[in-house]
């Protein structure tokens, strides 16, 4: 066990105190990682590189009250719904003659106050009173200067179609047609719609059927409902505020009372409290699709987290196949030789090289982890975990995914004649994984780039912490994958290692 | 006397890329006496590296086996190996390690550590006469200080038998001169056996207690010097240097027929490429100017030729021998006159020179 620890230990003491191998294994990857996330990121302000990711819009959402949480998701969207459906399902109308099946807070608080008068305030001043419409203040703001802040619509980035039904909906993102599909509830409007049959909030789920091969447009879209979903419940609130204090007010002050009621009865309240409900999401950005919930699972997407992860498996794998390629080097150098002489088993020096390979990689991609949550730190002005709470999940998927690398970088190695031909080898494949798992850019999804990427170490380590970074803490399979083969490669090389006369 | 090495049989057969088989050593027996410097003597490719990878444990014998102290190589081998030092041709250092970081960790991989390990370390270290640098990185060393740590290494776990191999190729001669008494130094201080191997004969001649000569995988010859020289009897060699001159075959008969010359060859050495493709004999020495172009291309090609004479008591036999070439037409430039050595030995058991 010492010899073993004694040529782990050598081996990665002279690789982290060698300046030019450090520059190489942690600060380009942390420099690409960066630079990328300013060009692409709301960060530096610059808009997404996401484009047209294919959606699929499922609207069972019966409304409740006048009110059709389903319909805002349509018109947030959908860029050119079918007219007739719009007709039929207005999301928000808040007037006293609004068509029949709209939202009519008027008849709401009207129906309330018939005992209790109240007097009318707008929009505005009750949510700034109350400090709680925040999500209509930035809708409003919005609607003054659409797009002063960021460029890249909702529209321009799905490209969302009406699905009538939901297994359509998910068989089309199985067969590679959607990226995601949404799918509202039929009792959607009816959980979170406030009405005085139903004052309080009841627990709903969204669907939203993310393909797993496709690593970024998912969780973009989940992001995107979350933030839709957040502001509905924030206008819900603001309804709900609303009325609690017109009724307060109308029982504190029986003259209020009944101004309000005969002034609704006159159709002359007609609060704007649309601006809390606007379907108009045009102006709405990625950046802005940030949902503080009560949620701590839920995550908006980061770009660090996206191409830093990829980066660091990426920038892994060079440093397994360096690593590995020692054990050549070693040879050429005559010091595996003079390992090989004196009184220790071969299989224990080239399992003491392996180790060394294991956590050189492993400290790397800590290191690297640690340094882009300080970077996002830096750039968001606020410290957070962007790699997520699930810490035994991350420390798996850290172990794992150093075991996969180091395997893959061994086994090219073990098959090598010299160093140089370990690394023109190592660096092909080291290319073709980090193309394959998105280390550059993401790849057009069809049935051959979601087939070949299945092959990439760096697409299963960076789709797992990119999903735990997002609160997904469904991470097995990335686990199990990347176990396997990292072990299987482990034990093929050093078995190879084992059998090679020259070594 | 006791033996530290005993190697009886050792075959060692390589598989080529086309599948035939190439055998480098070709059953070698072979003992080495506890307390001797003892040489093996071989051009290159002779099978000395393959012998001694074999017995040091870098390579398992296809046939044969070899016992170092009482231990099998095969069956026993990391007994085997605590008792071996190795001191390779190559630097084997880590260069971003100090002398006494390399040190340590080699001594790691023998098993020591602690105190223990600390002490011995100084110990070599003093032995190298290196303490005064031992935390200064192998890679700011000079050739000769790096050859030096190279063999502190080997030294580190006391082995009973140290294996060198070719410890002064590529070094000045001052820090060869030092590596030399390093391995006399080894023997009559520290007692221990040395396997030295090398082709250069002077190193063998001055260092060694016994010699073995390997060609073509096989021991030709072993040992002592007197032994060995013994074996080509009293002629001297006379090496007659004539330049690129042609020597007839009438010349030569003249040379065998005098007094006491028992051998005449001549044999020549290319200095420079040929351009047999331009058709220019190898003996022309000239220019040729490329058509077309300005360029010019100086040919230097060039033999230089050597008659190799054997003679009992050669000088008294010289001047007969530098008459009858001077009158077969040849300007003689040089001659030496060399007593029988292990050069000689290898010369007259192979018919090539060491060096070739």
């Amino acid at each position: 066990m010492n010899k073993l620890w004694n040529i782990a230990w050598k081996d990665i003491r002279a690789v982290f105190t060698d300046r030019n191998l450090l520059l190489i294994m942690l600060a380009t990857p942390l420099a690409i990682s960066t630079i990328i996330a300013l060009a692409f990121s709301g960060v530096a302000g610059g808009g997404s590189p996401l484009e047209n990711i294919p959606v699929a819009l499922v609207n069972l959402d019966e409304g409740a009250g006048g009110f059709n949480g389903g319909q805002i998701f349509v018109s947030a969207l959908v860029e050119n719904p079918d007219p007739a459906e719009q007709a039929e399902a207005a999301p928000v109308d808040a007037t006293p003659e609004a068509t029949p099946g709209t939202f009519e807070l008027g008849a709401v608080a009207a129906t309330v106050l018939e005992a209790t008068p109240a007097d009318p305030e707008s929009c505005e001043v009750l949510a700034t009173d109350a400090d709680q419409v925040t999500a209509a203040e930035m809708l409003a703001a919005e609607q003054e200067n659409p797009g002063a802040s960021n460029t890249t619509t909702l529209y321009d980035l799905t490209d969302t179609v009406l699905v009538d039904d939901a297994a359509a909906a998910r068989a089309g993102v199985e067969n590679g047609d959607y990226a995601a599909a949404i799918i509202i509830p039929a009792n959607f409007s009816a959980s979170i719609g406030y009405s005085q049959d139903n004052p309080d909030f009841d627990p709903v789920q969204i669907e939203v059927y993310g393909d797993s091969g496709r690593s970024i447009a998912p969780i973009v879209i989940r992001s995107v409902v979350e933030g839709i979903t957040n502001q509905m419940l924030t206008g819900q609130v603001a309804v709900k505020s609303t009325i609690d204090t017109m009724v307060t007010r109308a029982q504190e002050n029986l003259g209020f009372g009944a101004q309000f009621v005969a002034a609704n009865t006159a159709g002359q309240f007609n609060p704007d409290f649309s601006c809390a409900f606007n379907g108009t999401f045009e102006t709405v950005s990625i950046q802005q699709e940030r949902v503080n919930t009560d949620d701590d699972d839920s995550r908006p997407f980061n770009l660090l987290v996206f191409f830093g992860s990829a980066q660091a498996t990426f920038f892994a794998l060079f440093t397994a196949n360096g690593g590995a390629a020692n054990i050549l080097e070693e040879r050429r150098n005559g010091t595996l030789q003079r390992m090989v002489v004196s009184p220790t088993p071969r299989f224990t020096i080239l399992l003491g090289k392996l180790i060394g390979v294991f956590a050189m990689v492993l400290l790397q991609l800590v290191f690297l982890f640690v340094a882009l949550t300080l970077v996002n730190a830096v750039l968001e002005g606020e410290f957070q975990l962007i790699w997520g709470n699930d810490w035994l999940s991350i420390i798996l998927l850290l172990l794992v995914t150093s075991l996969a690398t180091a395997g893959v970088g061994m086994l090219t190695v073990a098959f090598a004649r010299t160093p140089e031909q370990a690394n023109i080898v190592g660096s092909v494949i080291g290319f073709a994984m980090g193309i394959l798992g998105g280390a550059f850019f993401t790849l057009p999804p069809n049935v051959v780039t979601d087939t070949l990427r299945n092959a990439s170490v760096i697409y299963w380590g960076s789709n797992g912490f990119q999903r735990l970074a997002s609160g997904d803490s469904g991470v097995i399979t990335n686990i199990l994958f990347l176990l396997v083969i990292g072990a299987a490669l482990f034990v093929i090389s050093l078995i190879a290692f084992n059998r090679r006369q020259d070594i | 006397m006791e033996t530290i090495v005993e190697a009886r049989g050792l075959v060692k057969t390589f598989k080529r890329k086309d599948g035939t088989e190439v055998q480098a050593v070709k059953g070698i027996n072979l003992d080495i006496y506890r307390g001797e410097i003892f040489s093996l003597l071989g051009p290159n490719g002779a099978g000395k590296s393959t012998t001694i990878s074999m017995i040091s444990g870098l390579l398992t014998p296809s046939a044969g086996d070899a016992k170092i102290g009482s231990y099998s190589i095969t069956k026993q081998p990391m007994e085997a190996k605590k008792l071996l030092g190795v001191v390779p041709q190559e630097i084997a250092l880590y260069p971003t390690l100090t002398a006494r970081q390399n040190l340590e960790f080699f001594g790691k991989m023998y098993g020591m550590g602690g105190t223990g390990l600390r002490k011995r370390v100084d110990e070599v270290l003093d032995f190298i006469d290196l303490s005064d640098r031992q935390k200064d990185r192998v890679d700011t060393f000079s050739g000769g200080m790096k050859r030096r740590v190279n063999i502190g290494v080997g030294l580190l776990h006391k082995p009973q038998l140290v294996y060198m191999d070719e410890p002064t190729v590529g070094i000045d001669p001052q820090s060869r001169r030092r590596i030399l008494d390093t391995v006399l130094r080894l023997r009559d201080e520290q007692r221990m056996t040395v396997l030295y191997t090398t082709h250069l004969m002077e190193e063998s001649q001055e260092l060694s207690d016994r010699v073995g000569i390997i060609d073509h995988g096989e021991i030709i010859a072993l040992g002592t010097q007197g032994q060995l020289t013994q074996q080509v009897g009293e002629e001297d060699r006379l090496m007659i240097n004539v330049g690129d001159q042609p020597v007839p075959e009438s010349v030569l008969q003249r040379v065998r027929q005098i007094e006491g010359v028992t051998r005449a060859d001549y044999s020549a050495v290319q200095l420079n490429g040929t351009d047999a493709d331009e058709g220019i004999s190898a003996q022309a020495v000239g220019e040729k100017r490329s058509t077309g172009t300005s360029a010019t291309v100086r040919i230097t090609q060039a033999i230089d030729g050597t008659i190799t004479v054997y003679a009992v008591r050669g000088r008294k036999a010289l001047p007969h021998i530098i008459t009858a070439v001077n009158e077969g037409g040849v300007e003689i430039r040089s001659v030496e006159v060399r007593e029988p050595d292990l050069e000689a030995v290898f010369l007259k058991l192979t018919g090539r020179a060491l060096r070739d």
